[in-house]
């Protein structure tokens, strides 16, 4: 595992490699997408040991934070999941360089999956892509979240709509211009290139992730795993506790 | 100020971020920034990136965030001290290196709970630490505290039949952290604290860093409802002679995790504050 800055000098983005197990390497390589906000918090450590997971089984893997999150330069409030679209394709030249690979993927759990596929439909030489959880629209996500902070029962202090229109959960901002543009991602409109395969992870039943399957299941190569496991990311609780959902990081790690 | 990745030990190295100001004066002074239970060195809602960016752009004062052994992207170590031994280790490790790679001989300190029990061990023992900020570190109920605690509940007169209610249910109140997120246990990962030491432990460990002559910052959240007023702290360790050197703030409308905007400014900003006030050698923006 090796973690590194990347991207533009004035405005690197953190990202760690880790490299393919010398013995069965595949010269395959696959990006991990993290969620968004309080998500990204609970899932880092699940995606670090999924990583190390793929990486035995001979893939060399990519983690990296978004601008203005985790260890990447610059604040939330300047960025926008537009920005994050091109911060993933940066990520995957940067696995491409390190590695020196040709065959490149994606996985993207929640927002990251959304992210991900709005990349796999800009490029034809994505392989794969594997969809955990995904948030299947933007404009769905953001009414989870309201709908949240309607309900009242998170805490009115962190969870609220600001005068400005800027929408806080969680201990993280999404601004207006962020959530316009969000609001316009809708995963079965993009059109993912034929030749990349799809693999859909899913840790419980919803109508979204039917809209998905629906979408995707006459594609050559779609792939769908119900596998029942924990999935709520976005909570916050004392203790700072995160979710480690082993079937479901199994089932991914078994499917390559 | 600029960032790069440190690694900091072999054969199984830590994981760091170096924040430097863009013109990097030789300075004798650094900040530390401990992990908070399982989460990695960002910090509970970026509130460690946050700190060690404004830290470094307003005073210049180089600061570390990085990752203890096992956790965030620093690969577990074969050890078997219990998670603050082998964290105070650790720390003394970091110090060492900026000692030897950037002739750092004083440092600051911050952790929010399991990041502050550990780096107050460390300021107890280690004389290189000039500088303390805890955020919800130990502190236990006082007579005052529980009175007020106490007393408010038996004076709200909807309280009572709730409370018979549970009783007669049988109710429990959820004690682990995977029964209070409604996850389970299986798949979920908190830390394990050990159990919570004597206060009268936390008292001569507090005399030590006072002793050291370090200067300390105590913030403290909502978190707890018996820690509710601000001199708290102060009441509960009484034998301890703080003299001057003690500085506390009572945050009550903060969530221990700080994921409130204005309480993120509030935390952000009286660190800060506290910092600009203690004269830091080298570090004229300061005092």
């Amino acid at each position: 595992m090796d973690v590194l800055l990347f991207g533009e000098a004035q405005q690197p983005l953190l990202g760690v490699y880790h490299p393919a197990d010398a013995q069965r390497d595949l010269r395959r390589g696959i990006v991990f997408c993290y969620p968004f906000g309080q998500e990204y918090m609970r899932a880092h450590r699940a995606m670090r040991l999924l990583a190390d997971i793929v990486a035995r089984k001979g893939y060399h893997v990519f983690r990296f934070d978004y601008r203005g999150t985790g260890d990447s330069a610059g604040q939330l409030e300047a960025f926008s999941p537009n920005d994050w679209l091109d911060d993933i394709e940066a990520a995957a030249q940067e696995l491409r360089d390190i590695a020196g690979l040709q065959r490149i993927g994606l996985l993207g759990l929640r927002l990251g999956a959304l992210l991900a596929t709005e990349v796999a439909a800009r490029r034809a030489d994505i392989e794969q892509l594997l969809l955990w959880d995904p948030v299947v629209s933007g404009a769905e996500y953001l009414t989870e979240l309201h709908r949240e902070i309607d309900s009242k029962t998170g805490n009115p202090k962190s969870n609220f709509l600001a005068g400005n229109g800027d929408l806080h959960f969680n201990g993280f901002c999404l601004n207006r211009s962020f959530q316009a543009k969000l609001g316009a991602m809708d995963m079965v409109t993009p059109p993912v290139a034929p030749a990349t395969r799809v693999a859909q992870f899913v840790s419980h039943e919803s109508s979204e992730f039917d809209r998905i399957r629906a979408a995707f299941q006459e594609r050559d190569g779609y792939s769908y795993h119900l596998v029942a496991a924990p999935h709520d990311w976005n909570y916050v609780d004392h203790v700072g506790g995160i979710l480690l959902p082993q079937p479901i990081m199994t089932a991914i790690a078994n499917s390559l | 100020m600029r960032e790069r990745v440190i690694r900091i030990g072999e054969p199984v190295p830590l994981a760091g971020i170096m924040s430097e100001p863009d013109q990097p004066a030789p300075a004798r002074t650094a900040m530390l920034l401990m992990n908070s239970g399982v989460m990695h060195r960002v910090g509970a809602c970026r509130l460690s990136v946050r700190i060690a960016r404004e830290v470094c752009g307003q005073l210049k004062i180089p600061t570390v965030r990085f990752d203890f052994s096992g956790v965030g992207d620093s690969e577990a170590r074969h050890q078997t001290a219990d998670f603050e031994a082998a964290g105070e280790r650790e720390v003394r490790e970091v110090m060492d290196y900026l000692a030897a790679t950037r002739g750092i001989t004083q440092f600051i300190l911050y952790g929010l709970c399991s990041g502050a029990h550990v780096a107050c061990r460390v300021a107890a023992v280690d004389p290189r630490v000039r500088y303390l900020i805890q955020i919800d570190g130990h502190c236990y109920a006082t007579w005052k505290s529980k009175l007020r605690h106490y007393g408010k509940r038996l004076l709200s007169p909807g309280r009572w039949p709730r409370a018979l209610a549970r009783l007669l249910r049988g109710d429990r109140r959820p004690r682990t952290g995977a029964e209070i997120a409604g996850v389970d246990p299986n798949f979920f990962e908190v830390p394990d604290f050990g159990l919570t030491p004597r206060r009268e432990e936390i008292a001569k460990r507090l005399q030590g860093v006072i002793s050291n002559g370090v200067a300390l910052y105590c913030i403290y959240t909502g978190n707890d409802p018996t820690y509710n007023y601000k001199n708290q702290f102060r009441d509960c360790y009484h034998e301890v002679d703080f003299g001057d050197r003690l500085t506390l703030s009572h945050v009550p409308d903060s969530s221990h995790i700080v994921p409130e905007p204005d309480s993120q400014i509030a935390v952000v900003t009286g660190i800060v504050d506290w910092l600009k006030s203690q004269n830091v050698p080298d570090h004229p923006e300061t005092a």
